[in-house]
């Protein structure tokens, strides 16, 4: 992704402003439009629905067509862009039409029509007033709902008064009804009309539409001719299915209960042809797949962009090809090569919003995550994630040598704030912890020597502390021990851990992370213990969920690795098992809270920290605007992308400060590297503190 | 559930009256929009009730104020109306005037959208073709600037006459 690209996104002061006002509304209408609804069971179902479909998707089409056809349609079964381009066109041909009229479709989109109607002599008009904007400007659309997002009323007077040749002031309902006015004589004069397809329902040949304008019901009305355009994965058996659809849809998409109107077209009215456009592109390879299919089940809600806070910040024509947000990145290798998703793959930050509002629950961050293994790797990194990381003593060799590299770089108080070469432009506006002198595993060796664990019948615990932690944040470790020590555990920290292979996993280096996921399964699991504790949420993730994932082609470490998943927990989480709840806040000086993405959506933990805040640390917790949101960091994103990153930082910071306390908590090392580097960059006085090092302060009294 | 059908319309910008008659109903139809006015099908008792309007022919829908319509259902939760528009000149009739009138009798009012689906899809199957239109408050866009403009496309009012007392 060129960096000139995204760096005019983020400097686009009216984009940003729409997708920042957008994001921060979004939340309080979609909760709203899902009142009284159990949105997980909901979208249970869709996904259950969508499932079912795509295992039997060839049979499904069959039906689809029968009815269709047994209603009066004509059913096109197009395997390829081009097949679907060329039955339209020979349908447009047909009728004698020059001009046609269409109605919103991200499908045709996808198999880019409009160039090819217009470059066969035939005019085609969009309608919806979004898609009419950006077909003016010569432009694609930027969400999958709301196409035009990222245009102002300036930038659409500008387009309207050139197109109809007088002056439109810039003036929104003046500007929809001069589209309403101008707009209005192409469905009587057009021939035929083209529209997409929300839901097509098996057993009665019905298709549906979701709309709020208007002008799909007059595309599908005026012209005697209608030709709607489907992807295949659209099908649904019956109505009840297709009604869950059209339930969630608007919901997750705009916040809204219902849109406007809901077309359920059963055959060509009266006097009438309806031709049905079946796009398949692809898709009955996918659905046969068994990683990939998952993200066949997209109702196209865009939700996914909608609560991105990368999205938020470059809009759609940087995050993502033809189809934007999380499941563009994921669909685009897909319907348009992987040459065009390449780039896009790695805008991801890894934060997990995506699955959580998913209205058919697909893994979005996951799917990406597993196409990066599938596309091209960056040279190099293999070597430095091979050789390096899979030798403990090599690794850990470098990351000591970077202790007196980085030496010539530190201020005066040790932290980094130039960096050389690639890093230093970038990460200007922020500082970084430098590498520590001495790392933890250096530190647990002497502890342990001096004061041999005593376990005394107390619960053993193993400290797997995460690279960045036991090089950078030697005294978070320490914190950590310490406080669970004072609970009640009794701490060993093995000394042979490597680390958990996420960074590789990230970066599409698979067979990496499954070495890692072995060796360290074998060295947690050599010792007798009751936890695995980690006080960095990715390594709990890898732990917990990747290392059962990556080995189980490998049925005996699959097994160890299950047994060892069972074991592990965040410290927050080990803390407050120790709690016996008074549910009176602290007294002590507030802080404010920021869940890290991977604790939050990763591991679904976010009450344990602040009870041991509250009960443990003696603090009241004063909570944040948005605690959840991403801080930016995202592992190596914060330097791939350190722009991007820095903008969601700043978002934080704000959020932070509005706050008015003195302290952040986060229980992530990396969040605490980007969030202190931040806040010492804007010259704050706000401390960053893991949680444990709050505990241990208090305890240690 | 009247109560809650009538909460919901509302919020989503239709009007909405209640009438213990079809007369008084008939009444609001010519005092909103004059004596010719579009019309799809209607019920025998409603279009006698309207005995003091024109019913434009198809070629004038597009210049018409109004049009009356009648829906088969009604939906509290949503405040969504359940149409029957298999006729395209009909369902043009619908979707071109800036004003949209549609009768409603209380006793058609369900609870929400699932408790639908045996009905609409008894209504998708009973004829060779048909199109059924849910419609929920005026034609809306928020394509600029996100900005909530009623009466793009569509009808710029929607009114909902609600029959009760039958």
């Amino acid at each position: 992704m060129s960096k000139k690209i995204i760096r005019q996104k983020i400097h686009d002061s009216f984009l940003r402003t729409a997708l920042k006002n957008f994001a921060a509304q979004y939340p309080v209408a979609r909760a709203r439009a899902f009142e009284g609804d159990d949105f997980e069971s909901l979208r249970d179902r869709v996904s259950a629905i969508r499932d079912n479909a795509l295992r039997d998707l060839p049979d499904l089409v069959e039906r689809f067509r029968e009815s269709a056809e047994a209603a009066g349609a004509t059913v096109h079964l197009c395997t390829s862009p081009e097949e679907a381009r060329r039955a339209i066109l020979g349908i447009v041909r047909e009728k004698g039409a020059e001009f046609v009229v269409k109605s919103k479709s991200m499908t045709s989109e996808e198999i880019r029509l409009n160039p090819y109607l217009e470059k066969a002599g035939v005019r085609s008009l969009e309608t919806d007033l979004g898609e009419w904007i950006i077909q003016l400007a010569g432009e694609r659309p930027s969400h999958m709902v709301m196409p035009a997002i990222h245009k102002n009323r300036q930038e659409v007077a500008d387009l309207f008064s050139r197109e109809i040749g007088r002056d439109c002031p810039p003036d929104i309902p003046s500007l929809v009804e001069t589209a309403r006015e101008t707009l209005r004589e192409s469905f009587f004069t057009a021939r035929v009309g083209i529209s997409g397809t929300n839901v097509a329902v098996a057993d009665s040949g019905a298709i549906g539409l979701v709309t709020n304008e208007g002008n799909a019901r007059l595309v599908t009305t005026l012209p005697e001719t209608h030709i709607a355009l489907i992807g295949i994965e659209k099908i649904v058996p019956s109505l009840a299915e297709a009604l869950d659809i059209i339930s969630i849809l608007p919901k997750n998409a705009t916040g809204q209960k219902i849109t406007s109107y809901v077309s359920l077209i059963r055959g060509p009215s009266e006097g009438h042809e309806l031709h049905i456009v079946l796009l398949d592109n692809g898709r009955r390879q996918l659905a046969a797949d068994p990683r990939f299919r998952e993200a066949m089940k997209c109702v196209k809600c865009g939700a996914c962009a909608n609560v991105c806070p990368v999205y938020e910040i470059v809009g759609g024509h940087v995050f993502g090809h033809i189809y934007v947000g999380g499941i563009g990145l994921v669909l685009t290798p897909f319907f348009h090569g992987t040459e065009n998703a390449r780039d896009i793959l790695g805008l991801c930050i890894g934060c997990r919003r995506c699955n959580e509002v998913c209205a058919a629950k697909i893994d979005i961050e996951g799917l990406i995550l597993d196409l990066r293994e599938r596309g091209a790797k960056i040279p190099g990194q293999k070597a430095l994630f091979g050789t390096l990381m899979r030798n403990r003593t090599l690794f850990h060799g470098a990351l000591r040598a970077a202790y007196l590299a980085q030496k010539p770089f530190q201020g005066r108080d040790g932290r980094i704030r130039h960096l050389p070469l690639v890093l230093g432009g970038d990460t200007g506006n922020r500082s970084l912890p430098p590498i520590a002198e001495r790392p933890y595993r250096d530190i647990a060796r002497d502890r342990e020597k001096v004061a041999p664990e005593d376990q005394g019948g107390r619960e053993r615990v193993l400290f797997f502390s995460g690279c960045l932690a036991d090089f950078v944040f030697p005294e978070m470790c320490r914190d950590t021990v310490e406080s669970l020590e004072c609970l009640g555990y009794s701490v060993h920290f093995p000394r042979e851990q490597l680390c958990c292979g996420i960074p590789a996993r990230y970066s599409g280096e698979v067979g990496i992370a499954r070495d890692m996921a072995r060796l360290n399964t074998e060295i947690l699991m050599k010792e007798q213990a009751d936890f695995v504790v980690t006080i960095c949420p990715t390594c709990t993730m890898s732990l917990k969920h990747d290392f059962p994932n990556l080995l189980e082609g490998e049925p005996e470490h699959h097994a160890r690795s299950l047994e060892l998943a069972a074991k592990v927990f965040n410290f927050a989480e080990l803390a407050a098992r120790k709690v016996v709840k008074s549910g009176i806040p602290g007294d002590g000086e507030p802080v404010t809270y920021h869940d890290a993405c991977h604790l939050r959506r990763g591991c679904g933990v976010f009450r344990e920290p602040r009870t041991v805040l509250e009960e443990i640390a003696d603090r009241k917790v004063v909570e944040m605007e948005g605690p959840d949101t991403c801080c930016g960091f995202g592992g190596s994103y914060a330097f791939k992308f350190p722009e991007i990153s820095y903008e969601i930082l700043k978002k934080k910071m704000d959020a932070i400060a509005g706050t008015g306390v003195g302290t952040v908590a986060v229980d992530c090392p990396g969040c605490k590297m980007q969030i202190e580097g931040g806040l010492e960059g804007i010259k704050s006085r706000v401390r960053v503190e893991h949680t444990a090092t709050l505990a241990a302060e208090r305890l240690r009294e | 559930m009247i109560a809650r059908f009538q909460a919901a319309a509302e919020a989503v910008g239709a009007v909405v009256r209640r009438f213990s008659s079809v007369a008084d109903a008939a009444a609001y139809v010519l005092q909103t929009s004059g004596h010719a006015i579009a019309a799809s099908h209607l019920p025998d008792d409603i279009r006698r009730a309207l005995s003091g309007v024109t019913f434009t022919q198809p070629e004038e829908h597009r210049d018409v104020p109004a049009c009356v319509s009648f829906a088969t259902a009604g939906v509290a939760a949503t405040g969504s109306l359940l149409l029957e528009l298999s006729d395209a000149v009909e369902r043009g009739a619908t979707a071109l005037p800036p004003i949209h009138m549609v009768f409603l009798r209380a006793s058609a009012i369900i609870p929400d959208l699932p408790s639908l689906t045996g009905a609409i899809d008894s209504l998708l199957s009973s004829r060779p073709h048909s199109y059924l239109s849910l419609t929920t408050g005026p034609s809306r866009t928020a394509d600029i600037e996100r900005v909530l403009t009623i009466g793009v496309h569509g009808p710029k009012e929607l009114h909902i006459l609600i029959l009760e007392g039958e």
